[in-house]
């Protein structure tokens, strides 16, 4: 059964624990999850068979305590340490998938921008490829670093009373950062490489092709189905 | 009994070789087979951690299929190199369960 199956079915069988129970194996599911580097396949397969074990436990009268015991981040790192690391193959297309969404998003959106701000005003349709090439790799850098540090800072508050204000205070000024080097790199970024002439509808057409492909590699790969 | 020193966990390893060799079980049937046998004290999560580690050495593997009563399962069977695992371990296992007995009755006495 392939991973997207099974993810589908855990949140459909989920709903059988009981809340104490579901607390305790959302908890487990996330911190096992956030570790990017492990293969997604036999993580799932894992998690699975974690859930069918609860459930038969709980239709025991078993607590998700009595089953995995009280410290469930060492339990769980003790599982990890043993399952196998992704394939490079794999992580790299998914990570071609996301910077290829990401790369035909922008384009529309800029295509829209040009477009509108054509009504209004003289809007000057060059651009020139070396630095746009650098923005687009600095943003896509910020994009995985983001990532990367949410998915840290869950795993380490995971199984811990959270506090709300610290995590909001945390997001947010996260957010903001990441905001304000996606507007501020291209505005210091200074022009080189050789110029293009590119209108609104030419990015328009470009994002799209660009998404097409992508939904392509998507049906091809399974990534996200 | 925390099944945590490096000495239960290899008996628990030997131990769920052996079941998985005499037939083919998914998680839950295991852990109430090691409780039927009388280790009521192993926490049933503690056989996964075990579970990875041998299909990471390859004396497992895991096959889904629909079970007794319907959902499918994860079944494990062992491999050619699991049986050689055993015997090793029962070697190992006949090599010191006498002397240890001896020495701790003889301490004791």
């Amino acid at each position: 059964m392939h991973a997207k199956q099974l993810i589908e079915e855990n949140n459909l069988k989920r709903n059988q624990l009981t809340e104490e129970n579901e607390k305790y194996y959302e908890d487990m599911l996330i911190y096992i999850r956030t570790h990017l580097f492990i293969s997604e396949q036999q993580t799932e397969e894992l998690v699975m068979e974690l859930l069918d074990h609860l459930i038969e436990a709980q239709e025991a009268g078993k607590s998700a305590q009595d089953v995995f015991g009280d410290d469930p981040k060492t339990y769980c790192d003790d599982m990890i340490k043993h399952l196998p690391k992704e394939k490079g193959k794999n992580a790299a297309v998914f990570i071609g998938y996301l910077n290829l969404q990401f790369l035909g998003f922008s384009a529309l959106a800029s295509g829209a921008v040009t477009i509108i701000a054509s009504f209004f005003t003289q809007v000057n349709p060059s651009i020139a490829i070396g630095s746009s090439l650098l923005t687009f790799i600095i943003d896509i850098g910020v994009i995985f670093a983001t990532i990367a540090f949410i998915f840290m800072w869950i795993r380490r508050s995971m199984f811990k009373r959270s506090n709300k204000i610290k995590a909001g205070i945390v997001i947010g000024s996260l957010s903001a950062l990441t905001m304000a080097i996606f507007i501020f790199v291209p505005r210091l970024m200074p022009s080189f490489g050789y110029r293009i002439e590119i209108g609104g509808y030419e990015y328009l057409l470009a994002g799209l092709v660009i998404l097409v492909i992508s939904k392509i590699i998507n049906r091809k790969f399974h990534i996200t189905k | 009994m925390a099944m945590r020193s490096q000495l239960l966990k290899g008996i628990l390893e030997g131990c769920i070789l052996s079941i998985i060799h005499k037939e083919s079980v998914y998680g839950y049937e295991l852990s109430q087979k090691l409780q039927a046998f009388g280790l009521n004290d192993v926490s049933e999560g503690s056989i996964y951690p075990i579970l990875l580690r041998l299909q990471k050495e390859q004396f497992i593997e895991g096959e889904m299929r629909p079970s007794l009563t319907g959902p499918k399962r994860k079944y494990y069977k062992t491999t050619e190199k699991g049986l050689e695992a055993l015997i090793a371990f029962q070697q190992e296992w006949n090599s010191i369960q006498k002397p240890v007995e001896t020495i701790i009755n003889w301490g004791l006495n």
